[in-house]
């Protein structure tokens, strides 16, 4: 810009921006991200990072990358899947035993081609290892098995993924911004909502919700993404100086949410939040007719090969 | 021959909002109804938000020809109608400017999508964005209008 | 950004509309910056796309067939029987319905913007003048802010990881008081300006309220079902909007029967004029908020700030003043979105309660919307009514000093806001 932010005088300037808050494991890392890859490169890439979707709104930020604005931002796989449909295969139901199957196919050549493949879209994945946590149903209703869950109004990202996996479980997934659901549940507008833990707790949700079932239906893995232009722009020994960090951001991202997957657990039950253990096969049996309706089976197939199954 | 196509565009223009507004009306009210019955749709709240940007950027238009775009008056107390005159003009130039840099990036935008979806839905975010373009190309035809018609009272006035 | 804010202001005193001078402003930062001009466009765009907003156009449209399916009339004939013997009697009236609005809408400009369609010409008529009627109007609309719902109650807890149910409650103390304060300075100018006085109203019988109440039976139903709709889950706030319409066209329609397509036709026409010049204002706002965000202003503030003092009372008055100087230029969403995160982690340091910063913060910052120069919901009142702002502002000065004496009366005293959720839910 002709007019910088004070200090604003690397060469490479960066600008990353999340959803959560300032306290929230997403900023954290990208803030560990920021200083590291700043002192690393003695200065020379600038790395500003904006919480509360205060820069953008995630898909805003995504389609700016995209067009080759200097900025990146940490997103889910589905809403990546909007332009590589390849990639809703990370967040489908069932899809992976755990993170460590997970974690040995985002080794594979399988997914680095997928990567290769997306910087054609304009967009650098520089690493997708922020395991947020797992996602569950959070209802008023005691949900203990399929039955309890049948018709249920749930409140959903949006994602077609994601609605597809509520609809074949036996729910009713309907569009509404994660900031109405609060009311929403309140109310009874809708009977309950799909969502990990820190999600839950840090928005306050547990208040207005009596139940979780732990269906862990996927987990929630995401990327931190930025603008291909820009990496492009960089010395390899700064791209790798990059991607070293990034990595290094997702794993303290997964960490700190473990931490404080746990520790919010303790403090819902604490405030009268019952989770219920719930038979997991029979939500991945009834989940399943999700790879036929989206059209996912070649790739799962392909995602299987990979990991010997 | 332009007048009668300009009075018609009006009144299609006219209709169009007001049955997108009604729409978006309706839309919003069945999901109300459906999910009363346990089936709610995924897809109204983004139609709703596609139906909302085109009535916004339509009606710009509307708003335009019916000078209901508010400013802050204080400039009526300090200057001479004469000189208030030429800032109207001046404003109205800059006005079509900055439609003109709408209607060029906004097309931009448009035809460099990314396969962004709105969001619960299966269709391009670019129908979003093209209600801008499109709207800004209705107000620059306006404005013209409206400076070629101001230029002409004046001159009118003056001879 | 500096010669944003230049631009801006001089674009503004030269009378180019609001909107045009705004996205101009912006324009100008995107040119001289290095930031691809398209994210200009895209950041106008999503200024729409934002589900919230659209309670905005509904209870705008709802305004207008309110009015012409003769509920209103009806309702405010109610209301001229009920407080016509008081000083100010449809001011009064005015004030208790943005209260009543409180609980059914989420949004002030929606109320603002209504209000201003069904009451400014009976006040007019009345002898008020339309200062006194634009500004009240606008300025009484904050109280919809802080009875639940309230979309900016829910953004700052959303944000700031408060609990949306604490804020909630403790909205509803302070929302007694707006109202209250904002009744007895409506006297005072009343009184002064000899506006709506008539001493030949007595007070109604009860056999008067009773065939008058008959009489508007279905406007009175109209926040009655829409509160009882929300509270039991049928809808949301948003969405209520939605309900307002289709009952007040029910009603026009099939039991007043004064509603006819030609005048539905007239109503969908004004409104969508209305809703657009309300809406092409939000949209360019967020092209500004954008480069506020991308300079990182609010980082550069917060330093500030917290330079200058650390007493906590003192922080708190410091913190409101910004705000309030925030809020005299730019949107209440935005300011929403930029500001709490910014204000309530300096604030919880000072020790003060995130829910009583909270109930605070939202209510100046939906304020931000009615002051000069600048502001959605003012400038949705001035459209409807066709006012200037030098006349608004002139009108609405009692009221504005009346509100910013009870935000800081609510700032120093933390138990008026956490009074009602500490005994209800806790501390
Ligand atoms: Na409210
Ligand atoms: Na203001």
């Amino acid at each position: 810009g002709s007019e910088g932010a004070e200090g604003n005088d690397g060469e490479y300037t960066l600008r990353l921006g999340v959803t959560q808050n300032e306290q929230n494991a997403e900023y954290q890392a990208i803030y560990q991200f920021k200083e590291a890859v700043e002192e690393r490169s003695a200065g020379e890439i600038e790395v500003e990072t904006y919480h509360s979707d205060q820069l953008a709104n995630i898909p805003d930020l995504i389609e700016q990358a995209s067009l080759g604005a200097d900025v990146g931002t940490v997103t889910d796989a589905a809403q990546l899947s909007d332009l590589k449909k390849e990639f809703s295969i990370i967040q489908s139901p069932f899809m992976f035993e755990d993170i460590s199957e997970m974690e040995q196919f985002l080794e594979s050549d399988l997914y680095q081609e997928w990567v290769e493949e997306f910087t054609e879209q304009g967009i650098r994945i520089l690493s997708f290892n922020f395991q947020l946590g797992e996602r569950n149903l959070a209802t008023t209703h005691p949900v203990t098995n399929a039955a309890d869950f049948k018709g249920s109004v749930i409140r959903t990202s949006g994602a077609e993924i994601v609605n597809a996996t509520v609809s074949a479980m036996g729910g009713s997934p309907t569009g509404m911004p994660w900031t109405e659901a609060y009311p929403g549940l309140e109310q009874g507008v809708i009977d309950g909502v799909e969502a990990h833990n820190t999600a839950i707790y840090e928005s306050s949700m547990y208040e207005v919700i009596n139940h979780i079932a732990k269906t862990n239906h996927y987990q929630l893995v995401s990327a931190l993404i930025v603008s291909e232009e820009w990496f492009d722009s960089l010395p390899e020994e700064f791209q790798e100086i990059v991607l070293e960090e990034a990595k290094a951001a997702g794993e303290t991202a997964s960490e700190m949410s473990m931490e404080s997957s746990n520790e919010y657990e303790g403090l819902m039950k604490e405030a009268g939040v019952e989770f219920h253990e719930v038979d997991r096969e029979e939500f991945k049996e009834l989940a399943d007719s999700v790879y036929e309706t989206m059209g996912l089976q070649e790739i799962r197939d392909e995602v299987n090969a990979v990991l010997g199954k | 021959m332009i007048e009668k196509m300009r009075i018609g565009w009006i009144k299609i223009e006219e209709l169009l909002t007001s049955w997108l507004l009604l729409l978006l009306v309706g839309l919003v009210f069945m999901e109300v109804v459906v999910r009363a019955f346990g089936s709610p749709t995924t897809w109204s709240v983004g139609l709703a938000q596609l139906v909302f940007i085109w009535v916004i950027f339509l009606g710009a238009n509307q708003a335009l020809r019916n000078h209901a775009h508010v400013g802050v008056d204080a400039i009526n107390y300090f200057l001479k109608p004469k000189l208030r005159i030429v800032v109207e003009m001046v404003m109205h130039v800059l006005m079509i400017l900055f439609l003109i840099f709408l209607i060029y990036y906004g097309s931009d935008m448009v035809l460099s999508t990314t396969g962004r979806l709105i969001t619960g839905t299966q269709i391009p975010y670019w129908t979003v964005t093209l209600a801008i373009p499109t709207g800004s190309m209705l107000m620059l035809l306006t404005a013209l209008g409206q400076i070629f018609g101001k230029w002409r009272s004046v001159k009118g006035n003056n001879e | 950004m500096t010669i944003m804010l230049i631009v801006f202001f001089v674009l503004l005193f030269l009378n180019m509309p609001v909107a045009f001078a705004i996205g101009i402003s912006g324009v100008v930062y995107f040119l001289s910056a290095d930031i691809p001009n398209s994210l200009a466009i895209q950041q106008f765009a999503t200024g729409t796309q934002s589900f919230p907003l659209l309670a905005v156009p509904f209870f705008v449209l709802a305004g207008h067939i309110l009015n012409a399916s003769g509920i209103t009339s009806r309702l405010i004939k109610f209301a001229n029987i009920l407080t016509g013997h008081m000083i100010g009697g449809l001011a009064q009236a005015s004030v208790l319905l943005s209260a009543m609005m409180g609980g059914i809408s989420g949004s002030a400009t929606a109320d603002a913007a209504m209000q201003s369609r069904i009451m400014t010409n009976d006040m007019l008529r009345r002898g008020y003048s339309k200062g006194f009627s634009t500004g009240l109007i606008s300025v009484s609309s904050i109280i919809t802010a802080t009875f639940p719902p309230s979309i900016g109650l829910i953004l700052y807890g959303f944000i700031g990881g408060v609990s949306i149910n604490k804020l909630f409650i403790g909205g509803i103390i302070p929302g007694i008081l707006l109202t209250v304060a904002l009744m007895v300075s409506v006297y005072f100018v009343a009184k002064k300006n000899n506006y709506d006085q008539n001493n030949t109203f007595t007070p109604p019988t009860m056999k008067e309220v009773v065939i008058s109440f008959k009489d508007c039976i279905w406007a009175i139903l109209f926040p009655i079902l829409l509160i009882v709709g929300i509270r039991f889950g049928l809808f949301s706030a948003s969405e209520g909007g939605a309900v307002a319409v289709v009952y007040a066209m029910t009603v026009g329609f099939f039991f007043h029967r004064e509603l006819s397509w030609k005048k539905l036709k007239a109503c969908l026409k004004d409104a969508v004029t209305d809703n657009s010049m309300i809406m092409l204002i939000i949209a360019s706002a967020s092209i500004f908020s954008y480069v506020i965000a991308f300079e990182n202003f609010p980082r550069t503030m917060s330093q500030f700030v917290t330079g200058i003092t650390e007493n906590s009372q003192l922080l708190f008055l410091l913190i409101l003043l910004f705000v309030f100087i925030a809020g005299l230029f730019m949107e209440a969403t935005a300011n929403n979105l930029m500001l709490t995160p910014i204000f309530l982690p300096i604030a919880e340091m000072a020790g003060i309660d995130p829910v009583h910063f909270g109930v605070v913060m939202v209510v100046l910052i939906t304020f931000g919307g009615m002051t000069p120069p600048l502001g959605v919901t003012m400038f949705a009142v001035l459209s409807i009514t066709k006012t200037g702002v030098v006349e608004y502002t002139k009108g609405a000065l009692p009221f504005i000093i009346t509100v910013l004496a009870v935000i800081v009366m609510i700032a120093m005293f933390p138990s008026i806001v956490l009074f009602l959720p500490n005994l209800l839910l806790g501390p």
